[in-house]
Order: C-alpha cells, then sequence, then structure tokens
C-alpha cells in the first residue's frame, strides 16, 4: 500500500514539475533587489559597508527568509501535525518569508551598527520590489499546473494577465484568474509609492502597508489558501498590521501642532491642544468596520450569507470590499501625523 | 368539421411522435458501435474518452457496454417538501469507479478548487460527484484520513466521523465512528484491497438497515458546519447492489438528516448510504454539466470528486 509519507511527498510525484525557471527569476530577483540595495547604500555609506551591509542582507535574507516562510507555514497548519524540517515549494508562507527578510535587513543593520529604522526605510522599495517579483514568479508554477497564485477556475480565458491557461492536451486547457500577476502589480504600486515618500519617516511601514492593504482582497480571490475554519489565515496577518498601524498612528497622535503664526505667541506660551479619542483613533475604527465588511463579504463569496434564497453576485461582494479597503487607505492618510 | 377533427388529431399524432422522438435523445452506444472493454489502472489517470457527442439537457441516459447512468431530476414536495436530484449507476468494473482531485500537481494533499464539472472533465468522467472535501483543513475534518486510487495521502484519523471504504470489488463498508477507528486496518477489508477511503459522513444505511437518528443526529458525527438537525442540501452517495450505486442529494431549503435518510431509503433498496460533502457543494455531473440546483448561481469549487468513467476503449474504433 503507497503512502504518500512526507519523504515520497518531497521526492516522489513532484519530481514531474519543472521548478527550475521558477528558482532562476526568483534567483535573479534577489540579486536584483540586492543590486539596488547596494546601490542605494552606497550614496550614504563607504563602498565597504555598503557591500557588507547588502552581503550579510543577502545571506541572512535568504536563511531568515526561507526558515520564517517554514515557520509561519507550519504553525498556521499545525491542526495537521506536519513536519517542521521540510522544503517543499507549497508548503511555505509568503508573509513570514518577507517577515524573515525585514528581520534579516534590520539584524545587518544592528551588527553593522546602524539604524535598524534607517535601514528599513532605505530597503522599503526594493522590499516591495522584491514582493512583487516573487508573486510574478509564481506565474512559471502555473505553467506547470501548480494552483498557488491562481484563483477561480473560468469558463473561459480573458487575456494574460487577467487569466492564466492550464494546457493538458490539444483538446483540453483550463482557464484560471491570475491572482498572482495582480498582487504583483499591487507590490509594484507600494514600490512607487515608497519611491516617492522616500523622505517619510515611516516610509517602510507606510510600504508595508499598502503591500498588505491590497492583499486583503487577493487573498479573498484565492483558489488557495491556509485556513482556520473560515477565516483565510494570512488574510487575517494583513488585516491584523494594517490596524496595528492604525492603531499605533492613533497612540502616537496625541498633541496638536501649535497654531505657528510667528510673532503672536512665543513657543513656550502656546496653550497645547489634544486629539480628541474620535481624532486619534477614528481611522482604526474605520479598519475594524472594513474587518467586519470582509468578514461578511467571505461568508457571502462561500454561499454561507444568501439574499433571497440567491447567491450574492461577486461584483457586489467585491465591490464592496474594495470600497471598504479604499476607506482604509484613506484612514490610514487620516491617521498619519500633519508632520509626517 | 369531420375532417377538421380528423386533421387536428392526426397534426396532434405526428406531434406526439417529434416529441417522442425528441425525447430519446439519450446517449446509447453498442458493442456494434466498435471498441473494446478494457478495465482501468489504479492510478490518477481518467476514464476512456467518450464519443463526440452534442450534449442536450434532454439526455438522461448515457449508456455503453461498460457504464450506464441514469439522472434523475423528482419533485417530491408532497411527500419529502423537496425536490430530489439522484443518479443511478452500473458499471461492469470496479475500477471504473475512481477519484480526482482539482490539483493535478499535489493531488488530495492541497486546497486547491474548482468547480466538479472541471474536474470531471479532465477525467472523462460520465457522471461525478463531489467527495468529502478531503483538504478542508479546519474543524473536525483536519486530521480526516485520506485514501484514494489506493493511495493514502493522509494516515490520520478523525475519530469523530464514520468512514467509507470503498474495495477493489467496488463494495462499500463502513467503518463506524463508534469504533477505534486508529486503530482499526484500514487498507484491508473482508480480505480485500481497499481503493478509496472517505470521511465525512454519517453512515445512513448499512447492510440495509437505517442508522439510528440518536447517531446521525448527533452534531458531534458530522463535520463542522454540516448541523444535521437543520434544514441542508444533503448528499449522500449509496450501494444498491454489486457495481450498482445511487448518488442523491435534494435542492435548496434542503432536510434534516433523519429524513434525508428515509427519502433515499424510499428511492432505492440500498445496502449502503454514506453522507457527503452537501450544502453548495453538493455537485451532481452528469456529462460535464452540473445539473442539481443550477439556480443557485455560482458553483462552489470543490477539493475532489468521485467520478464513474467508461472502459470501453473506441480510440481503435472506426
Amino acid at each position: 500500500m503507497p503512502v504518500m509519507d512526507e519523504k515520497t511527498l518531497a521526492y516522489g510525484y513532484n519530481m514531474e514539475i519543472n521548478l527550475t525557471p521558477y528558482l532562476i527569476f526568483m534567483g535573479c530577483s534577489v540579486a536584483a533587489c540586492i543590486l539596488w540595495f547596494f546601490l542605494s547604500a552606497r550614496k550614504e555609506l563607504p563602498a565597504g559597508r555598503a557591500a557588507a551591509l547588502s552581503g550579510l542582507t543577502l545571506i541572512l535574507g535568504i536563511v531568515l527568509g526561507i526558515a520564517g516562510a517554514r515557520l509561519v507555514w507550519f504553525l498556521c497548519r499545525i491542526n495537521t501535525h506536519p513536519a517542521l524540517f521540510s522544503l517543499k515549494y507549497d508548503e511555505l508562507s509568503y508573509y513570514g518569508g518577507a517577515a524573515g527578510v525585514t528581520l534579516a535587513v534590520w539584524l545587518s543593520a544592528k551588527v553593522l551598527g546602524l539604524s535598524g529604522r534607517g535601514t528599513l526605510n532605505s530597503f522599503a522599495p526594493m522590499g516591495a520590489f522584491l514582493a512583487a517579483m516573487v508573486r510574478f514568479a509564481e506565474g512559471f508554477l502555473a505553467m506547470e499546473k501548480v494552483m498557488l497564485g491562481v484563483g477561480a477556475w473560468m469558463e473561459e480565458g480573458i487575456f494574460f494577465p487577467v487569466t492564466v491557461e492550464f494546457v493538458y492536451d490539444e483538446s483540453y486547457s483550463e482557464f484560471y484568474l491570475a491572482v498572482f500577476m495582480f498582487e504583483g502589480l499591487f507590490s509594484l504600486i507600494a514600490m512607487v509609492l515608497s519611491l516617492y515618500h522616500k523622505n517619510d519617516r515611516d516610509r517602510f511601514l507606510r510600504t508595508m502597508y499598502y503591500l498588505c492593504l491590497p492583499q486583503i482582497f487577493c487573498e479573498s480571490l484565492r483558489a488557495m489558501s491556509i485556513k482556520w475554519l473560515f477565516v483565510r489565515s494570512e488574510q487575517l496577518f494583513c488585516f491584523l498590521f494594517c490596524e496595528g498601524v492604525l492603531i499605533w498612528h492613533g497612540i502616537r497622535k496625541k498633541e496638536k501642532m501649535p497654531s505657528p503664526v510667528p510673532g503672536i505667541v512665543f513657543p513656550g506660551m502656546m496653550k497645547k491642544e489634544r486629539y480628541t479619542f474620535l481624532e486619534r483613533f477614528s481611522p482604526a475604527l474605520v479598519g475594524l468596520l472594513v474587518c467586519g465588511v470582509v468578514i461578511v463579504a467571505e461568508f457571502a463569496l462561500d454561499g454561507k450569507i444568501l439574499f433571497h434564497g440567491e447567491m450574492i453576485p461577486k461584483w457586489v461582494t467585491y465591490g464592496f470590499v474594495l470600497a471598504g479597503l479604499a476607506a482604509m487607505a484613506a484612514a490610514e492618510h487620516k491617521a498619519r501625523l500633519p508632520e509626517q | 368539421m369531420k375532417r377538421l377533427i380528423s386533421l387536428l388529431a392526426a397534426l396532434m399524432l405526428v406531434l406526439a411522435a417529434a416529441s417522442a422522438c425528441a425525447g430519446t435523445a439519450d446517449i446509447h452506444i453498442t458493442e456494434e458501435s466498435g471498441g473494446v472493454f478494457k478495465p482501468l489502472p489504479l492510478n490518477l489517470d481518467g476514464g476512456y474518452k467518450l464519443p463526440a457527442y452534442k450534449y442536450s439537457k434532454d439526455i438522461e441516459v448515457y449508456e455503453d457496454p461498460t457504464i450506464r447512468v441514469e439522472r434523475h431530476t423528482v419533485d417530491l414536495h408532497e411527500e419529502w417538501l423537496v425536490t430530489c436530484y439522484y443518479a443511478i449507476i452500473e458499471i461492469k468494473d470496479p475500477s471504473q469507479i475512481r477519484t480526482a482531485s482539482a490539483d493535478e500537481a499535489n493531488p488530495f494533499r492541497s486546497q486547491a478548487v474548482k468547480p466538479a464539472k472541471a474536474i470531471a472533465a479532465l477525467k472523462n468522467a460520465v457522471f461525478a460527484v463531489n467527495g468529502d472535501y478531503c483538504a478542508a483543513f479546519a474543524g473536525n475534518k483536519s486530521t480526516n484520513y485520506i485514501m484514494r486510487q489506493g493511495t493514502v495521502y493522509s494516515e490520520s484519523v478523525e475519530p469523530s466521523l464514520d468512514m467509507l471504504l470503498i474495495d477493489e470489488d467496488g463494495d462499500f463498508h463502513i467503518l463506524s465512528a463508534d469504533q477505534d477507528l486508529a486503530a482499526v486496518d484500514k487498507t484491508m477489508v473482508d480480505g480485500k484491497k481497499v481503493v478509496n477511503a472517505f470521511q465525512f459522513g454519517p453512515a445512513l444505511v448499512i447492510d440495509g438497515k437505517p442508522v439510528p437518528d440518536e447517531i446521525i443526529m448527533n452534531p458531534d458525527r458530522s463535520p463542522t458546519y454540516a448541523k444535521p438537525g437543520a434544514g441542508e442540501i444533503r448528499l449522500c452517495i449509496a450501494q444498491i447492489d454489486k457495481l450498482k450505486y445511487m448518488v442523491v442529494t435534494c435542492a435548496h431549503w434542503g432536510q434534516e438528516l433523519n429524513r434525508f435518510r428515509d427519502m433515499v431509503m424510499s428511492l432505492a433498496p440500498v445496502q449502503c448510504a454514506y453522507t457527503l460533502d452537501g450544502g453548495l457543494s453538493a455537485s451532481l455531473v452528469f456529462l460535464n454539466r452540473k445539473f442539481n440546483n443550477v439556480q443557485s448561481g455560482s458553483e462552489r469549487p470543490i477539493t475532489d470528486i468521485i467520478y464513474f468513467a467508461s472502459a470501453w476503449d473506441m480510440s481503435g474504433a472506426n
């Protein structure tokens, strides 16, 4: 009786899948990211230190990125008692990998005596670029009919990058929504935003926010995601991160900037005005409201919430989700301190 | 006047004959059409390709020398308050009852989903039904036992859910959750090799006898969300006789599980019936078209199917 143990799973039928183009693309993307990071660091640091920073980031990034990707996947699926030490391409968490790379950049900065926050701010656009490339790389998996980054099966294809085709033979092929392409494009948008806000004190945080926000939508489109009961766990991570950012902005936002009219009041005599609770935390409340909308939407998409006994059209459901996420983007803008 | 009546009568006869002819849109392939019977291999390949046909919603029977599928949609509101969809399937060889996963690259181990008709089309299924949603890694199905086409994909066992085993002769066996499922040999039953095993349940009929209400109405014996006491869309697969099966589901507002059991038993003398995933997952697919609950909008994509394929190889036929 053949049993699909971990060894068979790792070396059995997956041998048929050609991962080489995927791995080459990933390797090139990492190299491009690190080169860009080096060139960026070179503007602030001597060549040697810039090389040390980018080299250390590369080594630690690979180790911690993979370790983070596996650890988060393992924790998300702990109820199925998976093996911790296994490296299957489809048993890694994208978000764990991102967390691992972030930690690697921070540790590299600390080892070289640099500011962790400043280094992360510098790395933000490169991180967004890498996030986009990792998503685009899933196109090579789709060519191998691996359903990792794809969305719904579709009756008919549209065009790339909206749909991707799985060709079985001349007489049969299937079309899927190419969600990995949308995710990659959203990450590129986050990269552009990050480049635009290069003097932002919270550049890294803001970039992460705009990486996570569209992921809440994209995770919902995906055919396959790690779930805890009905909750898509990685969608939850993204939401928690975004909500955390909004709350953090609220906590920091205590006193209003005094009126900058020179000659009227001396700085020491200016009356400090405090923000009201609503002014500080209304963006976070918007976030909670959007969370409710997303939960309802997930139930509706799964057919557990019906309207007059019929499924709610998907475009209506997704329309609400997108409107909610746009509100969260506006909330982030409102939540920030005026001087930012 | 007589002429007019005669003319009308003749016209009605012609129309009746025409509609009778139109009603015989069923597909019948005989041995004379050419082809040869070949049992299907024990792997994840599909069945033999069906001959070219033009699909029509009037097709209710597909028949070739190795398989006969007859589908029905019946209004049972008077007695059971539902519309009932069911199919009777007869096969020549046990290899024709098969299973398939939505994920070709990582079968039965991933959460990848697609509509039952898409999985069925890839496997040349004559008839397909959703399986036990084996990759629902949540709730009390997170540790379910998964054996498909002779290979064990998950050895863990969910102790509270009955298990359906299909042996190499195509016979159904129920392993009740009353026993220690982890300790029982699930690879052999009555001296025969098990080919497919499912964990959803509960079993509705065992050895021709209904399973008592106190078992099937116990929520702990059903997977999360299945709620046996609620009016849900139910689905079951049943064995009627040697290599003869029935798949039943009900429409929209559904039934409690004990009423569904009684309805299934009223349709045919079933020997064994076992509940599979219902609700919006319930998909009865005949010739690559879902025919149950088609008005409820989009089809919920699923992880796995049970399907019946043809073993009649017509590739060499003219």
